[in-house]
Parts: C-alpha cells; structure tokens; sequence
C-alpha cells in the first residue's frame, strides 16, 4: 500500500496487509455472476438455499442495490438483466 | 457432488488453472457453447468464518490466476450448482451474453477508485438543512470522480460510477499495460483536502460485463 501524502492511495492486487484483504473479500463476495441455482447446502447445521446463502454473503450495499433495481418499474433501462 | 463456479474464459484460449482450489479440490473445466469455465467438486461447503475467508482468499487466486492469462468472467462466491449438466445448462442458455463481454473485454482490467470524504455526516438538524449537506457532499465526491476520469481519460476504455455507503466508487476499464500509468495518472491529482482517493486493481472487469445501457 503506498500513499503520497496528497489524499491517494493506492492498493495492490494481492492479499499482503489488511486492507488488500478486505478489498479481495468484497470483490469476491460483490462481484461476479451470479446463477439462481437450486443448491441446498447447509449452514451451522440449518439447510439454506444458494439463494439465500448469497443474499446473507454479500454486503448490505450490493443487496440494496440489487433491491433498488427490482423494484424498479419494467421499462426502466436500468433495471438489471438477470 | 456440487461444483463451485470460479470463472469462465472464451474455448478458444489455452489456460491450465492451478491443480488444487477451494478446500483443496481439483480444479477441472468443462467447455461448451464457446466457453470454457473453471470448477470444483465440494463434497461440503465448509461455511465457518475462518473456513469461508480461506476458501474465499482461494477462489480470488484461482480466478487471479486465470485473469493473469486472459479476460475472465468471474462467479461471485460462493456459486454452487447441483451437477455440470447444470452448469452446460447455463452457459448455453447465457453463451451469447459471457461471449460478448469476453470479447470486449480482451486486454483490458478494471481499475477502481474509492473517494470518501473525512467531513462530518449531514446535519440532521433539520431535514432542510441534512438535502442541503448531503447535495453539497455528494456534489463534492462527483466533481473529484469527474477529475478523476478526466485526468485519466486518455488510458480509458470504459468508465462506471455510482455512489455506495463507503462514498464515490468509480471502475475504469483500461488496458493490461495501462495499469501503472492510470495509477501514476491519478496519484498526480491535487486531491481536495478532507478528500481520500483509494485506487485498487487490476480486477476482472465485471463492471463491464453487461455492454452500456443505451
């Protein structure tokens, strides 16, 4: 991690120091397709749908997001695709 | 036995991924439609936290790894399907869409800028008064996001932003090669004081998998 003083700091890719790991952790968990799939796997011994392991997965931001844009109406060009 | 997703590349590319992945497993791939994705069989998901965040690290040096050969289209984690029949399922039915993106998205990496403010939340004396500090705030966060992109605009190839809960977060699609001069790019902004410009990247461009809205 490098700053230079002026308000910027920049962060590598890799998971040497703290702050490169939570930005990996957010990128995997926030990024990336994502498949409605059927898997039922299990959590501290309660069986949960994929679906709702990735909703208790990702952060309250991408699933604010995610609400925002189901609910908008259906000819909004913004609404998400899948 | 449940696969995990990692991530997908275009058939035509030659990329061997690393033998082990996620809890150990082997990494297979199948190709169809054009595609070839990246996987493992996970007898049982290990869900404790320190078991997730190690499976979590693993799955981002998995799709590193591929990602430092070609353009990727990741799968959040944890992405699990029942079987691969579900899995070809899938690709055939979205082929059209992962192709597309991997084809645009050849060479380049997304680059990402947090800008956060250290001034205080808004007022909430009053409602007035809290639109008023929260337009001025957000209009302090979008003309730093606009210097951003203007300063780096001769490297971009693509450009997103949205406000978040952790402040601005701006994701610019650049080259492979363009990475250091976009970092050097922005590092040479006079930044506003109380302001922080974080810059992380190269990442898989999944801002830019969707093609631009119209």
């Amino acid at each position: 991690m490098a700053i230079n003083g002026k308000g910027v700091v920049l962060i590598g890719g890799g998971a040497d120091d703290e702050v490169s790991l939570l930005e990996i952790l957010d990128h995997v968990l926030n990024a990336g397709v994502v498949i409605h799939g059927s898997i039922v796997i299990s959590l501290g011994g309660v069986d949960l749908v994929y679906l709702g392991l990735n909703v208790i997965l990702t952060s309250v931001e991408t699933a604010l997001r995610h609400l925002n844009q189901a609910a908008l109406p259906p000819e909004t060009p913004f609404r998400s695709r899948r | 036995m449940p696969l995990l997703l990692y991530c997908m590349i275009e058939a035509e590319l030659q990329v061997a991924p690393p033998s082990q992945g996620v809890q150990e497993a082997a990494v297979e791939q199948v190709c169809d439609a054009g595609l070839c994705c990246f996987y493992s069989h996970i007898e049982r998901f290990a869900s404790d936290p320190a078991s997730a965040k190690a499976s979590a690290l693993r799955f981002h040096e998995v799709v590193s790894f591929v990602f430092g050969h070609a353009a990727v289209v990741p799968f959040r984690f944890p992405t699990l399907v029942a079987d691969v029949n579900e899995l070809t399922s899938h690709l055939r039915a979205h082929a059209a869409e992962y192709r597309d993106a991997l084809v645009r998205l050849r060479g380049m990496v997304q680059m990402e800028v947090r800008i956060a403010s250290s001034a205080p939340d808004p007022s909430r004396q009053s409602g007035a008064q809290y639109l008023h500090d929260r337009r001025e705030h957000l209009a302090e966060l979008r003309n730093a996001a606009s210097d951003v992109r203007r300063t780096t605009q001769s490297v971009l190839a693509g450009w997103r932003e949205r406000e978040t809960n952790k402040g601005w977060r701006c994701y610019a699609l650049v080259g492979r090669a363009q990475t250091s001069r976009f970092q050097e790019m922005v590092r040479s902004l006079k930044v506003p004081e109380g302001l922080l410009l974080t810059v992380t990247g190269p990442w898989p461009a999944t801002e830019f998998i969707k093609s631009e809205s119209p």
